[in-house]
């Protein structure tokens, strides 16, 4: 698909990036020392602190993937948000005043401020390291699929523009100009979410969808019926079978082929009642044997490959169209039946179909879950995967590196308590609006089946282009405050945890700000290498393993360091890294791995897509059996 | 060497109390949490009952949301009516 650029969001973007760039060099003069670089001094107030904290949290996975897994699969994308939320209720009542009492500047000096431990501070900047590359991924890509298409140039292009923006902002001034860009950040996020959703609210559900630049493509349906010797006959002028049908692969799956006015096209078969066949237009990718790629028939700046998202049958009773209150906009949604869109492959040869077919489902079945996560009638194993994704998500956020650190930026712990009351108020009343966002998405005809990532900007182009270039900034904005976090944290692991602490370097202040810039300079570019290559995959499901991750390795060394008194050291040391190589290992393993690899899903030695269901407990367990193994070697050591 | 290892430590009297308090709210949370995780894979066919003019699915989403901020706030009132009453 190709996207219509706007001079406005062009401005906008560049605004966002010299505003953000000048508070980076103002500050930069200020931060001569490694508090005031790795934790802004411990001088942010805590209402800062929190929106801060919203705009360090609300990522590109947040805002663009979840609205846009909501627009395409409903009820199972707002899990996401759940979840995402959920986790803060540990970061809270379990983690914030402990780390913020035991810590300085990262999460490794709080653990070492208990054990003392050389190979804690080790395994445990590295997993900070490691995980930080892992939240980055989703991030960049985000990155990319958000400039892209509003300035027209290729996805690394993009990436490299954000890495390089973002590498700016920390390696000048660090944790302060962060704060205060993830600040501003967070504060747009929250005020245009909300214009947006009431602007949803204020349209309603129609069938047709309004407000389009250029009119809604209405899918069509045609008649058609079999003839005596079982070939396809279309019952509409100027339409023809092309290629032999009967025995291909088209026909077993349903779907065939047709030319009009020398463009192909394909169509999903339906059987109506009393014999009667029906085709309804689907959309297609045609991969063609000489290398060239046909969108829906036709080249990628034609725009045949329509934007989708209507309503096939609204409720009628009671409703003619117009504003929805928050409640009216679920109810008139769940009684509607509402045209969802399912991926089919077919291979023919040399030529690779990827078909787009019309999948109408009642609103009912749409705001419950079972789209994407299969719950009902469904296997252990899908189950599990479920539980596991669940569990993931709870766990995860609590002991993200990048959520961690912002505890040390406030004065006290009654701050960083009140600073996260703040976030949890401003996060989770963003992930009420992602609801409404996705839905919205879903009806209003905007969304690029083949990129659900840009929903939301999409959605905002429905409302005029002012709304459009506001909501796409801020999604950029998005990108770099969450990105400028986390290479902070990856930058706090490698010159204060490795270098200063591990290596005992002995750095002078102004040297440890000069390794920390060093060190995000080289994550950034690490950050842009891996939002090159993984083009193209959800951003939120994405992040759903970096919170695997996470909740696998720092998140059991945290818990049981504050309630067991038995941790050792060593216990600390088997269950990251055990975490972090089960964790990891299993992704690999798994089957949305092996469909990247180029393989079937089904061959995938591991059923399960998000590891922390075993992760999760396999690296609690190596804790409790080796510290129970290392009792007195810990205390001899102390 | 310098200060290594050396970490800002002050006496909270208040700190058992909220130590505890934080668990109390982590399994009351925890258990909300897991009871709409275990309806879902055991018995997803609550989750189109209907509550109001939205169905249970949406119904329990938005009540888990809403309960961690609420419980966010009580949280912070009873922390900070211990710290005022025993850090004296």
């Amino acid at each position: 698909m190709i996207y219509q650029q706007s001079e406005l969001a062009v401005a906008l973007f560049l605004g966002f990036i010299m505003a953000v760039l000048a508070i980076s060099f103002f500050f930069a003069k200020r931060t001569t020392s490694a508090s005031g670089y790795f934790a802004a001094g411990g001088t942010i107030h805590w209402s800062v602190n929190g929106i801060a904290f919203a705009g360090d949290y609300l990522s590109a996975a947040s805002f663009l993937g979840i609205s846009g897994m909501i627009a395409t699969v409903g009820f199972d994308g707002f899990l996401y948000s759940i979840g995402f939320l959920a986790g803060w209720a540990v970061a809270l009542f379990l983690v914030a005043e402990p780390m913020k009492r035991l810590g300085r500047f990262t999460f490794t000096d709080a653990l070492n401020a208990k054990f003392q431990s050389r190979g804690v501070q080790l395994v445990a900047s590295l997993s900070t390291l490691i995980i930080s590359v892992i939240y980055l991924i989703p991030q960049m890509v985000g990155a990319g699929v958000l400039v892209t298409p509003l300035l027209g140039i290729p996805h690394y292009v993009g990436v490299m523009m954000v890495g390089i923006v973002v590498t700016i902002i920390v390696a000048t001034a660090g944790m302060i100009s962060t704060t205060y860009v993830q600040f501003m950040k967070g504060g747009l996020l929250l005020i245009f979410s909300t214009v947006l959703v009431v602007n949803i609210l204020g349209r309603g559900i129609q069938e047709t969808p309004v407000g389009q630049e250029m009119a809604y493509h209405h899918f069509q349906t045609l008649p058609a019926h079999l003839d005596a010797d079982g070939e396809l006959q279309i019952d509409a002028a100027g339409y023809q079978v092309a290629g032999p049908w009967r025995d291909s692969d088209f026909a077993r799956e349903g779907f065939v082929r047709l030319m009009h006015d020398d463009r192909e096209s394909v169509w999903q078969l339906k059987a109506a009642a009393g014999g009667i066949l029906t085709l309804e237009e689907a959309l297609f990718v045609h991969d063609r044997s000489d290398g060239t790629r046909s969108y829906n028939g036709g080249t990628a700046a034609d725009g045949r490959f329509f934007k989708v998202g209507h309503v096939r049958r609204a409720r009628t009773d009671e409703y003619a169209g117009g504003p929805l209150g928050v409640f009216d906009f679920l109810s008139v949604f769940r009684d509607s039946d509402v045209v969802l869109w399912k991926e089919h492959l077919l291979v023919e040869g040399e030529e690779r179909y990827v078909i787009y077919a019309q999948n109408p489902l009642p609103g009912e079945r749409i705001l419950r879950p079972g789209l994407m996560f299969k719950v009902q009638n469904s296997t252990w194993t899908e189950k599990l995967n479920f539980v596991s994704l669940m569990l993931a998500l709870f766990c995860g956020t609590a002991a993200l590196p990048h959520i961690l650190i912002r505890y040390y930026t406030v004065p006290s712990q009654a701050a960083a308590r009140k600073s996260t009351i703040v976030a949890i108020g401003s996060i989770g009343f963003f992930y009420l609006l992602t609801l409404f966002l996705g839905l919205g998405a879903m009806v209003n005809g905007q969304l690029n089946i083949m990129d659900s990532n840009m929903a939301v900007p999409l959605l905002a182009r429905s409302f005029g282009e002012i709304l459009f270039a506001i909501i796409s900034s801020i999604a950029f904005f998005a990108v770099l405050g969450t990105v400028s976090g986390l290479i902070v944290a990856a930058a706090g692991a490698v010159a204060h945890d490795l270098m200063d602490r591990y290596l005992e370097l002995d750095l002078e202040e102004h040297h440890k700000v000069v390794a920390g810039r060093l060190a995000a300079i080289v994550v950034g570019c690490v950050a842009i290498y891996f939002g090159i290559v993984f083009e193209g995959v959800n951003v939120s499901f994405l992040a759903g393993w970096a919170f695997a991750v996470t909740a696998s390795t720092n998140l059991p060394a945290i818990i049981m360091m504050l309630f067991w008194k038995r941790t050792t050291s060593q216990g600390i040391i088997a269950s990251i890294l055990i975490g972090l190589a089960s964790s990891i290992g299993l992704i690999l393993l798994s089957p949305d791995m092996y469909v990247r690899y180029g393989k079937l899903a089904s061959d995938a030695p591991i059923a399960l897509d998000n590891p922390g269901i075993i992760s999760i407990p396999v690296s609690f367990l190596a804790l409790v059996i080796v510290s129970l193994l290392t009792q007195n070697k810990d205390a001899a050591t102390s | 060497m310098g200060n290594r290892g050396q970490f800002r430590t002050w006496k909270d009297n208040a700190s058992p109390y909220k130590t505890r308090l934080g668990v109390y709210l982590f399994f009351t949370y925890a258990l909300a949490y897991f009871g709409f995780v275990g309806v879902n894979i055991l018995r997803p066919e609550w989750m189109a009952v209907r509550i109001g003019e939205v169905n249970l699915a949406v119904a329990f989403g938005v009540f888990l949301i809403l309960l961690a901020f609420f419980q966010s706030i009580l949280f912070h009132v009873l922390c900070t009516r211990a710290e005022k009453r025993m850090n004296l």
